[in-house]
This record gives C-alpha cells, structure tokens and sequence, in this order.
C-alpha cells in the first residue's frame, strides 16, 4: 500500500513539475521597479539619518543636565572610620584615624 | 567583446555603478521568479518576493566573497526569503483548504486523468498545509530537483534534518492523497 502511495505521489510531482509556471510576464519591467524600491529605500534610511542629527543637540543638552546634576548633588565624602573602611581606597585617611592624627 | 563576469558587474556596483547590478538582475532574475513561485500566491506576492530578494543581495553585496559563485549565494538568500514567507503565512495563520481546490486526485484513482496543470494546482493546495519547513525542503528536493546535499546547503540545515523534513512532507501528502500509510 506504502509503495502504491509512493508511486502516486512520484507521478504527481512528476507532472507538476511539466507544469512550472511561467512567470514571462511576471518578469516584465522588473528591473524599473526595482530600482525605483531601492531608491525609495536609500530616501527612506537617508531621512532617518537626517532625523538623527537634528536630535544630536538634544540628547547632548540631556546628558550635559545629568552630568551637572550628579556634580552638584552629589553628598559630601564622609570623613569617619567605618566610611573609610568600606570605601577601601581611604589609606591615608585611616591611617590618621588609627594613629590618632585626626579627629580631636 | 566578452560579457562582464559577475564579478566584474559587483565589483562595478559597489564601485557606485548603478548599471553593473541591473545587469546582474537582469541575468539572474528569471532563476529567482521560477523559484520564488514555488511559494508565492500570486503575481504581486511573487514581484514583491523578488524585490526583496534583489534588495538584500543588494544592501549586503559587499558581504560576498568569492569563495562560492555570486548564483549560489543568491539562490540562498531567495531560499531564505521564501521561507521568511512561507514563516509569515503560518504566523497570519493563513491555510487554503484542500475542499475548496480542484478535487482530489484520490478522489479519481486515477492520475492519469489529471492535466499537468491540474496537478500542479493541487499539490500547491496540498503544500499549503504543510510546515513551513517541509514545505521548502520537499518543493526544493522534488520540483526544483535539488539533490539532499543542495537542499542543506540552500537551507543551512543537516543532510540528516533534510531527510527527516521529506519523509514527514510525504508521508502527509501521502495523507491528503488518501493513501494508508501502514
């Protein structure tokens, strides 16, 4: 029954490919749109690039605010041991507190 | 004189020659519109297929190398676009059903009877319903009469995969036919 089937189905594809479509006039002035698409394509990027400049100062005005927000915002370094101790990079600083240099 | 090589015609396209890559359209377009209607509906579906073929070879033909003939590498990316298709289709859930086609050839017992025509239009019916996947494999391996080793290398899948992919598209067409499989 498998066989039979196979062998149905081989003659099947074997006709259909007889058949290929003809795609002539499918094919007819392909080269002119498609040149046309790729034109519009390289318009459509080349305002998306424009887009992008016009917003260059903008996001320039953004990042400038944050960098002078986080400046003046910023709290002052803490001066006690345990600060010190946990920022790891307060050398000096620890070693006056242990020797008792600061502090009073 | 000789015809430019394709190579000559890419390397004039990516030099900014406009007319290098027409004529690489124009000698390979007919291949890509005999493939591509394997698996488009119509013929708006099918130029726009194309387009999109001759676009991607476009905006990356400074990929290419020369290690493969530039009809190999571009067949692969019609492969792959037609898959992109026939992914999309089964995304939209888009299935034409078998009823509403030509009838059956197992409904006549005889193939014989069936015009080329008649069964092309069948089996794009009946291929309609299978997985994108198979669907590729078996119209690349049985229309398109690519060897197993063609049909990996166009779709970027193992031989082994291949092979598993034909089985079930026959063993299901085998189905729609009205063929017991046991």
């Amino acid at each position: 029954m498998d066989d039979r089937g196979e062998e149905r189905l081989d003659r099947l594809f074997a006709m259909a490919r007889g058949a290929r479509p003809d795609t002539g006039s499918a094919e007819h002035g392909f080269e002119t749109r498609l040149a046309a698409r790729i034109a519009s394509e390289r318009e459509e990027r080349a305002r998306a690039f424009a887009w992008i400049w016009r917003l260059v100062p903008v996001f320039s005005m953004i990042v400038l605010f944050l960098c002078l927000y986080s400046i003046f915002s910023a709290p002052p370094a803490p001066a006690d041991l345990g600060a010190a101790l946990i920022n790891g990079c307060e050398e000096s600083m620890l070693v006056d507190v242990l020797t008792g240099a600061t502090g009073g | 004189m000789d015809a430019p090589t394709d190579e000559d015609l890419i390397e004039a396209t990516l030099k900014g020659d406009g007319e290098g890559f027409a004529t690489l359209v124009h000698r390979y377009k007919r291949k890509v519109f005999r493939l591509a209607a394997n698996f488009a509906r119509d013929r708006f579906e099918l130029d726009d297929v194309c387009q999109d073929v001759f676009l991607k070879a476009y905006e990356n033909l400074g990929k290419f190398r020369n290690d493969a003939p530039f009809e190999h590498w571009l067949t692969r990316i019609a492969v792959n676009t037609c898959y992109d298709l026939l992914r999309k289709r089964q995304r939209d859930c888009e299935r034409v059903p078998l009823e509403d086609g030509p009838s059956s050839p197992a409904d006549r017992h005889a193939e014989d009877a069936l015009s080329a025509q008649e069964a092309r239009e069948w089996l794009d019916r009946a291929l309609s319903r299978l997985k994108p996947e198979d669907r590729l494999v078996i119209t690349l391996f049985e229309l398109e009469e690519k060897t197993v080793h063609e049909v990996a290398r166009l779709t970027g899948w193992s031989e082994g995969n291949v092979k598993v992919r034909l089985f079930r598209a026959r063993k299901a067409l085998k189905g729609m036919l009205g063929v017991d499989d046991g």
